[in-house]
């Protein structure tokens, strides 16, 4: 059982079409889960995002005024969809004076499955088609980024794998069934493998604790791009 | 009353706080005209990424420099649309966040009617003066739009015109693109014209006794008109084949065409602002005679154009009213002036408000709008 008289921490993770949020407490019981909510809002982020805080505050029982921390995945995503979480967070951040916590994306993708002592290669849909991928390591007990990020198709996500290693991202039954056969390729259960924002909660709780707030002004979404995807032409300015 | 208003639709992240939707007690303005000036336009992505900076430094100034804080606002509002829609949901999302934690009401508001009660405000330490008189006409000019307005009472509006292709700020920056001269094409147009003489006529699209506007004719005009100057340019130069290609710049960079030393840009600069102001001045002339109107009002960043206000305020009969120079061009306390009326017509917006980049005028509660353009006949 939490107490709703202490502060709370709201994570929000709107990298693509799936969306999740959860709150959890920060203090004496940090760790714990206050509610959570995954579901996927197409491109509807904008007019689904706070109604469903505003559900999960009701659920749990808490106001703003209660809020002592916010966190939000920074990406890599979808360029729109990541700037409603962090336009949100940032509101929040601003309006209650808390801390704000951006965590990459792949790291929660990575950390839903970061148990088994495998690496783990995690990927996010990041709109029109474009799969971002890294590979993680377990290095002094934590999952670390090797490397750099890169584009894949859903074809080639199991590709150049020297050892056994975990996929953690959304993959449709087609593609789940190509890599299954895949040597080295070890593949969670579907729902195992789905990014929810109370991972999000537990990563951004860790620096919560290391007092590794992110700077709120500067804090932004990371843009990964695979090609020129914005050509500059005079736009309409209304 | 005291609102709090943002503003992200374009390329100005703008915050700003209006006391009784007259009163500015500040206007803060991040402009983003010197990131998109290398592209020649607004980059709709870079304008994105900029406002998710700058938003909250642009807040928290305008309720600094207007002394308040949460418990100072009555309400906070923001821009629905029209606009660019990556711009405009971080604005709206930042709104609705602020309205939700701070318990407060959240005003949706129309951009294109921001400008017009851009003409209500009175900057901080100014004495009131009178606000237009209505039934006013209102000419909004700006990048995106060239509309001519009816505003019979507060929420009552008739179209009478509008642009059938580009807006007049778009055309101004179309030429200076074609001129070779600097973005954004109106106030670069302007100071090249200025003391010189137009070279001949360009074509002026009346379409009839409509109140459109039309001016892609008139930058396809210019086109021809620059031609002469341009410089020859060589065969393109082959890439061998087993060099590999240099990557696609993410945003390419606008290249200014070559054109000859001795080209009469300032010449054909005057005869294309004096093309474009003169179809919008005659029209303005005749809708304020034809709808006997008591005022007449400006809005938009090309009634920032001094040959326009010149030329309107002569040909004219009744008073014209333009904003001051900091509420012409895209800014909240438009925003916060409009969001006034609206809040009086009970307009309100829920958790669930989206952005709307194609948003009509007649969308929000209360707001009659009679189309007499082309379009809707
Ligand atoms: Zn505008």
């Amino acid at each position: 059982m939490v107490d709703t008289s202490q502060t709370w921490m709201l994570a929000l993770d709107t990298s693509n079409t799936l969306a999740s949020l959860a709150l959890g407490p920060v203090g004496d019981d940090t760790g714990a889960l206050g509610a959570e909510i995954v579901w996927n809002a197409g491109r509807n982020q904008t007019t689904t995002i706070l109604v469903e805080v505003d559900g999960l505050m009701r659920l749990v029982g808490i106001t703003p005024g209660q809020l002592g921390a916010v966190a939000v995945a920074s990406g890599p995503g979808a360029f729109n969809a990541l700037r409603v979480g962090m336009s949100i967070a940032k509101g929040f951040a601003f309006s209650m004076q808390i801390p704000i916590f951006g965590v990459g994306t792949l790291d929660i993708a990575a950390h839903v499955v970061a148990y088994a002592g495998h690496p783990v290669r995690a990927f996010v849909e990041a709109g029109r088609g474009r799969i971002v991928v890294g590979d993680y390591r377990m290095t002094n007990g934590r999952l670390q980024l090797r490397g750099a990020l890169d584009h894949r198709t859903p074809g080639e996500l199991g590709d150049g794998l020297l050892e056994p290693t975990v996929l953690s991202g959304e993959l449709s039954e087609t593609d789940r069934q190509a890599l299954k056969e895949m040597p080295n390729v070890i593949l969670p259960p579907a729902a195992a493998g789905r990014r929810r924002a109370s991972a999000l909660l537990d990563l951004a709780a860790q620096r919560w604790r290391n007092d590794e707030a992110d700077d709120l002004l500067a804090l932004e979404p990371m843009y990964i791009h695979s090609q020129p995807v914005v050509a500059a032409k005079p736009e309409r300015n209304p | 009353m005291n609102i709090l208003a943002i503003e992200t639709s374009c390329d100005e992240t703008s915050a700003s706080v209006v006391h009784e939707g007259r009163w500015v007690r500040s206007n803060v303005i991040a402009s983003q005209t010197d990131l998109h000036a290398r592209y020649g336009g607004v980059v709709p992505e870079l304008a994105s990424r900029q406002h998710i900076t700058a938003i909250i430094p642009v807040v928290q100034e305008a309720l600094e420099i207007a002394g308040m804080t949460r418990d100072d606002i009555d309400a906070i509002a923001v821009t629905e649309g029209p606009g660019l829609a990556g711009a405009l949901l971080v604005g709206v999302n930042f709104a609705k966040t602020l309205a939700f934690a701070w318990r407060k009401p959240l005003v949706p508001v129309n951009h294109l009617e921001g400008h017009v009660y851009s003409n209500w405000l009175i900057p901080p330490g100014e004495a009131a003066g009178d606000p237009p008189a209505l039934p006013a006409l209102c000419l909004i000019v700006s990048g995106g739009h060239t509309e001519l307005l009816l505003l019979q009472k507060h929420g009552v509006y008739e179209i009478l015109g509008r642009t059938r292709d580009d807006a007049a700020g778009e055309a101004f920056d179309k030429g200076a693109r074609l001129l070779g001269l600097s973005y954004p094409g109106g106030p670069s147009i302007q100071k090249a014209a200025e003391g010189a003489r137009p070279l001949g006529d360009l074509p002026r699209a009346w379409l009839g006794d409509s109140y459109d506007f039309s001016f892609s004719g008139l930058k396809t005009a210019l086109l021809r008109a620059c031609e002469p100057y341009q410089k020859m340019k060589g065969p393109p130069r082959r890439q061998p084949a087993n060099r590999p290609q240099a990557p696609r710049e993410l945003f390419p960079e606008h290249k200014p065409p070559e054109y000859v030393p001795n080209m009469p840009v300032n010449q054909l600069a005057a005869s294309y602002q004096e093309a474009i102001v003169d179809v919008l001045v005659q029209k303005t002339a005749r809708a304020a005679a034809d709808q006997h109107v008591a005022s007449v009002m400006v809005a938009g960043g090309v009634a920032a154009n001094a040959l326009l206000r010149r030329r309107l305020a002569h040909n004219v009969k009744v008073p014209v009213h333009v904003p001051d120079l900091q509420f012409c061009t895209d800014n909240a306390a438009m925003i916060a002036a409009a969001a006034y009326q609206a809040v009086r017509r009970g307009a309100a917006a829920g958790l669930d408000m989206d952005v709307s980049p194609q948003l009509p005028l007649d969308s929000l509660p209360g707001v009659r709008v009679i189309d007499r353009t082309h379009a809707a006949r």
